[in-house]
């Protein structure tokens, strides 16, 4: 056990608890049930460009299991950057990212990565399916990560694609699906390894008004089914009916919150 | 499980997940692929052909080249005397049968300048010295001259020569009648006058400083040949000892070959840096063009060790293409050169193994950069399509005059 | 217009890209342009101090001692065998190559023993490039000298060598002197005459104790026994002695090279802690003196004159065909080696190392280990190489050019730029960056080469034809090249389609 935790390396991949280690620390400290999810405190992150950009200042965000939060702001205020940093895509120049207790800046990239795996689920703008897989295939990839056996990753995608009403389009290529039809199978690509916290920027920006609500309603049956934990970055204040909390960002601050009970 | 078999079962894992992403963008990018695998089947091709045409070429020269005629097995001698060292050990080595010391001495003479081989007088009378007339020398003041060498110098047996050394500054004569004319057949001592050796040591203050060994047996000359190369490299023998066997003009033939073949073996050199820097081009190119994908490989769970199995098994699945192709056409090309021309290409195992070991690491060698690359760069930017720089702190970025990838 | 102005801008804006394509196609120019003013010949200066000693641009030995594989492929019978030159053997070759002597050398059968001068004169009568034929007499010596700390004079074997270069001055630049003066015409005046003979001797060799200038020095020559077929047998119980007047010494640089310990270590600058570097020398035991006094001496030893010798000096017209008339002698006298200076010398005389005796003294040995081998022709597959390869560097590089900019390709697509115009702004771009690269290689190497020829006898005009030539034979093959692998990135770019490019992003 001691020379695991010398390396750094966890045992074998997948099935569950060994997220990583850093320096031999065990970096899930201390967190009960009923504590907030995900949290972000006194998040800064600030780009060395001309002068220096600061996308994100001193931002605290608390996120309680089963939320379904909506980030809105003006083009440019650091809702992306923010998710980057929340989901580890990134990190902060300052203050500390906590996911179920374990803190993002004592895990070291891959064990980000692992994170990553099977806690964090991404779904992006530009959908971000990969063109050389098919649709199934492209589900089925987180999956394999984990080292899920074939029969169960089979189970899973059909289970996944059926619910995202994708199930006949599952061998297509991405090129030859429409916008709303990628954006919902890169969402149950995110869904995929059942993450606890599922990040979204901008995930209907690409999409028309029909197609955008679609994928949103879909976000809010996963949410409400299987108590995941949703923060989607988006423009329109319309979706703010299915949200709990609304947070609403200016100039890489936290200007309002809304809804909840915080 | 701890320790190298789970480090093992790990990276199986990974590649079991790369693989199909792997398979897939081979199908996918093949013009790219084509090029790296293109750039090996060059290298190899050229790589297994010269070694094939310098193989046939040391081949033929060593098949033509004319073993030496010795006096015994092997003779070991030296520009120095042997010393006493020397002569015991090789008399005890097991494999030898007899060592007899001899000596070789430069002379100036009445028939002009000379080597004069003393050897012992049963060598003399062997039947390996030709005699046109006389008979051997065998007591001391005697010599045999080579036929040629007396015709010129207008001598014939009976007549006396004086012969002198100069040694230190010191001149040392002696006198010698001319007892008989003829050929040795000893071709590495060829043309020199022959004498008794204990006559020509005392008269010339002269230590051994050949050996004629005969081995016990023809197979183990090339052990007592070992035994005394060791001799030289272990300081217990004198500098400047050397050991010559029958087929020492075909050792020297090889090596001359491969001198020959020096400015070839720069050319086959060349072509690998060459096309390491294609096939780096290329993967460079291939990660330029999918920093997306791989962003989202990252964003997806996938940690660095997986990325770099993902394009090096994408390398390597090419390189083993161009690999098979290059063993193909230089065989087809061997073949038809075989046939339709006059050399023999002789193709060996070793040269194929050797280039499948290059090809690999020409591969990794310029994956490097790409990996790398990838390794460094946040999520974020791969997403993003941002560029990327090998040292992602920010002050490399912020200075940025290598424009990142 | 506008495509080519456009190439032009994107070749400037991708400036690191483009240079790595320049630079293979460069290196691939210079490799070329190298391999081709090797082909034709030496520019004169080369190997100058040898050229003068030898008294030669070109030396034919009695046997031929290269191994040229090829050959030996053709003419599946010949055999090789092992020939040792005897100590009566009178050539350079000895004290560059010792090993001859020592260990024998492989050779192709039927060799000449020696030259027959006058039939060497009759063969070369008529033949373009030969400026004069210079047969190498020595006569072997017993040099009887003093060394510090000896009671009585002691005994060294020296070779005493005709030499007339020294003494003539035509050769431009001075003799190598290192002290004193060179041998100058009257010094070769008749021994009858002038009792007084000059000679020089080695500034270096640690063959005998040094000989100060404008001392006498005692040589003993053996008595001409008998003459057979214009070769000597000397006589070395009838020793004759003569008295000669050193007027100089001489040496032959080779180089420089690390001075080094008798351990192999490098011998390092107390004070600036770099190791010590020294130029190397030939040490040529040889006793230089005049070669008509020489021949005056010859006589007085009892011989006529030597018909035969074992080394002949050839001095060219034009150092620039060097090697073309190298190559014809050969073929004319199959049995002789024929090596140019600048070829001989580089084989024999490589390496030479400089040693630090533990007196302080710096000795200088050959550090070669292998007998002398004139490379096979493999230059043909080598440009043919290094072009296959340097263009698979440009291709790689235009694909990453155009992979790099599929959106501006998109672009141009979509306001209707055909996919001719496409292709052609790829290939421009590959054609422009080729000639640059080739251009600048060539230039490189040409220079210098062009340079050299300046000050050689070469004529400009045979300079600047010879310069037109492979001008147009390494840009010409560059391009050639670049347009083969251009074509696969420029029809790439050219196919895609406007939606395919323009996609993502
Ligand atoms: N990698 C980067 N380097 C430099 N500056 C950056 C980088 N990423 C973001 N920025 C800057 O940080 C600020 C916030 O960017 P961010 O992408 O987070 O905004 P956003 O709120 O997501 O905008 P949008 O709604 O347009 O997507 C912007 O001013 C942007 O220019
Ligand atoms: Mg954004």
């Amino acid at each position: 056990m001691s020379d695991r935790l010398a390396t750094g390396r966890p045992a074998a991949r997948g099935h569950g608890e060994s997220y990583g280690y850093l320096k031999g620390k065990r970096v899930s400290e201390g967190y009960q049930p009923g504590d907030p999810i995900l949290r972000g405190i006194n998040l800064t992150k600030k780009f060395l460009v001309g002068d220096g950009v600061v996308a994100v200042r001193e931002v605290t965000l608390d996120v309680m299991p089963g939320e379904f939060i909506l980030v809105i702001g003006p083009s440019g205020c650091g809702k992306s950057t923010l998710l980057s940093l929340l989901g580890g895509l990134d990190r902060p120049t300052g203050g500390e990212v906590i996911l179920e207790g374990r803190k993002y800046s004592r895990l070291d990239e891959n064990g980000l990565a692992r994170l990553r795996r099977t806690s964090v689920g991404f779904v992006f703008q530009f959908f971000n399916l990969l063109g050389d897989l098919t649709a199934a295939e492209n589900v089925a990839l987180p999956m394999r990560l984990i080292g899920l056996t074939d029969e169960e990753i089979h189970r899973r995608t059909e289970d996944l694609l059926g619910a995202v009403g994708m199930l006949e389009r599952a061998n297509h290529s991405p090129y030859e699906l429409s916008g709303g039809e990628q954006q919902r199978v890169a969402a149950a690509r995110a869904l995929a390894n059942q993450p606890k916290v599922v990040l979204a920027d901008e995930p209907t920006g690409n999409l028309d008004r029909k197609n955008g609500l679609e994928v949103i309603k879909l976000f809010k049956r996963f949410n409400a089914e299987r108590r995941q934990t949703f923060v989607v970055v988006t423009h329109d204040r319309t979706f703010a009916e299915f949200a709990d909390r609304v947070v609403h960002m200016e100039d890489g601050r936290v200007i309002k919150v809304e809804g909840g009970a915080a | 499980m701890v320790g190298p078999g789970s480090n093992l079962r790990a990276n199986w894992e990974r590649l079991r997940v790369v693989r199909p992403l792997a398979l897939r963008s081979l199908r996918t990018r093949w013009t790219g692929n084509g090029l790296i695998a293109l750039a090996v089947a060059l290298s190899v091709t050229v790589f297994i052909l010269f070694s094939a045409y310098f193989a046939a070429t040391q081949q033929a020269v060593a098949r033509r080249v004319k073993p030496l005629d010795l006096p015994g097995d092997l003779v070991v001698r030296s520009t120095a005397p042997l010393g006493g060292g020397v002569l015991t050990a090789l008399a005890r080595q097991a494999d030898v049968r007899t060592v007899r010391p001899a000596v070789s001495a430069r002379l100036l003479t009445t028939f002009g300048e000379t080597d004069v081989l003393g050897l012992d007088p049963a060598l003399l009378a062997s039947n390996q010295v030709t005699l046109t007339a006389g008979r051997a020398p065998a007591a001391a003041g005697e010599i045999m001259l080579p036929a040629e060498t007396a015709a010129r110098a207008g001598l014939k047996p009976g007549d006396v020569v004086g012969l002198s050394r100069v040694a230190d500054g010191q001149v040392t004569g002696a006198q010698a009648v001319v007892v008989g004319l003829g050929q040795s057949r000893f071709g590495y001592f060829a043309g020199q006058a022959l004498m008794a050796a204990d006559g020509l040591m005392t008269a010339f203050a002269l230590e051994p400083n050949v050996a004629v060994v005969q081995a016990d047996e023809a197979d183990n000359v090339f052990k007592v040949q070992r035994f005394v190369e060791n001799l030289t490299g272990s300081g217990a023998a004198t500098a400047g000892l050397r050991v010559v066997t029958a087929r020492s003009p075909e050792t020297m033939a090889r090596s001359l070959v491969g001198g020959v073949f020096s400015s070839g073996r720069l050319a086959v050199l060349l072509a690998y840096i060459f096309a390491t820097l294609g096939v780096l081009n290329v993967i460079l190119l291939s990660f330029l063009q999918r920093k997306r994908p791989l962003g989202v490989l990252k964003a997806l769970g996938f940690d660095n060790d997986d990325l770099q199995a993902y394009l090096l098994l994408e390398g390597t699945l090419m390189a083993v293409i161009g690999l098979l192709a290059g063993m193909i056409a230089s065989g087809v090309l061997i073949r038809a050169f075989n046939r339709y021309t006059a050399s023999s290409f002789l193709a060996s195992a070793g040269s194929v193994v050797t280039a499948a070991v290059l090809s690999l690491a020409l591969l990794y060698v310029a994956s490097w950069l790409p990996i790398t690359l990838t390794r460094r760069a946040s999520v974020n930017a791969l997403l993003q399509n941002r560029r990327v720089y090998l040292d992602s702190t920010s002050a490399c970025a912020q200075c940025g005059r290598c424009g990142g990838f | 217009m506008i495509i080519f102005r456009l190439a032009l801008k994107n070749v400037l804006k991708n400036a690191n890209r483009s240079l790595l394509a320049i630079l293979g196609m460069a290196i691939a120019a210079a490799i070329m342009t190298g391999s081709i003013s090797m082909r034709t010949g030496y520019v004169n200066p080369a190997f100058l101090d040898y050229r003068r000693f030898m008294q030669a641009d070109v030396v034919i030995y009695p046997k031929k001692l290269h191994v040229d594989p090829g050959a030996v492929r053709q003419r599946a019978t010949e055999e090789w065998e092992t020939v040792k030159y005897q100590p009566t053997f009178g050539s350079d070759l000895l004290s560059l190559e010792p090993r001859l002597a020592d260990e024998g050398f492989l050779a192709p059968p039927g060799g000449d023993p020696d030259i027959d001068l006058a039939a060497l004169r009759q063969a070369l009568a008529g033949r373009a490039n030969i400026a004069g034929v210079h047969p190498l007499f020595t006569i072997p010596a017993m040099l009887s000298a003093q060394g510090e700390g000896d009671a009585v004079p002691r005994f060294y074997r020296v070779p005493v060598r005709g030499e007339d270069v020294l003494a003539a001055k035509s050769w431009g630049g001075g003799p190598p002197i290192a002290g004193g003066r060179a041998l100058v015409p009257v010094d070769e005046g008749s021994p009858h005459q002038s009792p007084q003979r000059f000679a020089l001797v080695d500034a270096r060799s640690k063959a005998h104790p040094q000989i100060p200038v404008g001392s006498q020095m005692k040589l003993f020559f053996p008595a001409v026994r008998r003459e057979v077929a214009g070769r000597p047998v000397y006589d070395w119980s009838d020793l004759r002695a003569f008295t000669f007047t050193v007027v100089g010494h001489y040496q032959i640089p080779t180089g420089s090279s690390p001075l080094r310990t008798e351990e192999g270590l490098p011998v390092v600058d107390g004070q600036e802690g770099r190791s010590v570097i020294v130029p190397t020398y030939w040490d040529v035991p040889d006793i230089l003196v005049p070669s008509q006094a020489l021949a005056g001496v010859y006589r007085e030893l009892g011989g006529t004159a030597q018909t035969r010798a074992d080394q002949v000096g050839i001095s060219l017209n034009s150092m620039y065909l060097a090697k073309q008339t190298a190559a014809e002698l050969q073929q004319a006298f199959p049995n002789f080696g024929v090596y140019t200076v600048p070829n001989l010398v580089r084989l024999a005389g490589e390496g030479v190392r400089a040693i630090q005796t533990d007196s302080g003294d710096i000795r200088y040995e050959r550090g070669r280990d292998q007998q002398m081998v004139l490379p096979a022709d493999l230059s043909r597959t080598f440009i043919v190489l290094s072009f296959a390869i340097a263009g698979l560097l440009v291709a790689t590089n235009m694909f990453i050019l155009t992979a790099q900019r599929r959106q501006e390709i998109g672009i141009l697509r979509a306001i209707g730029a055909s996919s001719r115009e496409v292709f052609t702004l790829i290939l421009s771009e590959v054609i422009g960056l080729a000639v640059i690269g080739s251009l600048a290689g060539f230039l490189l190497i040409q220079l210098g080469v062009t340079f050299l020829l300046f000050f050689s006898k070469v004529s400009l005009a045979e300079a600047g034809l010879s310069t037109l030539a492979a001008t147009a034979e390494v840009v010409g093959l560059s391009v050639l090249v670049a347009v083969l692998f251009g074509l696969l990135p420029a029809w790439e770019a050219a196919r895609s389609t406007t939606a395919e490019v323009l996609r993502h992003e």
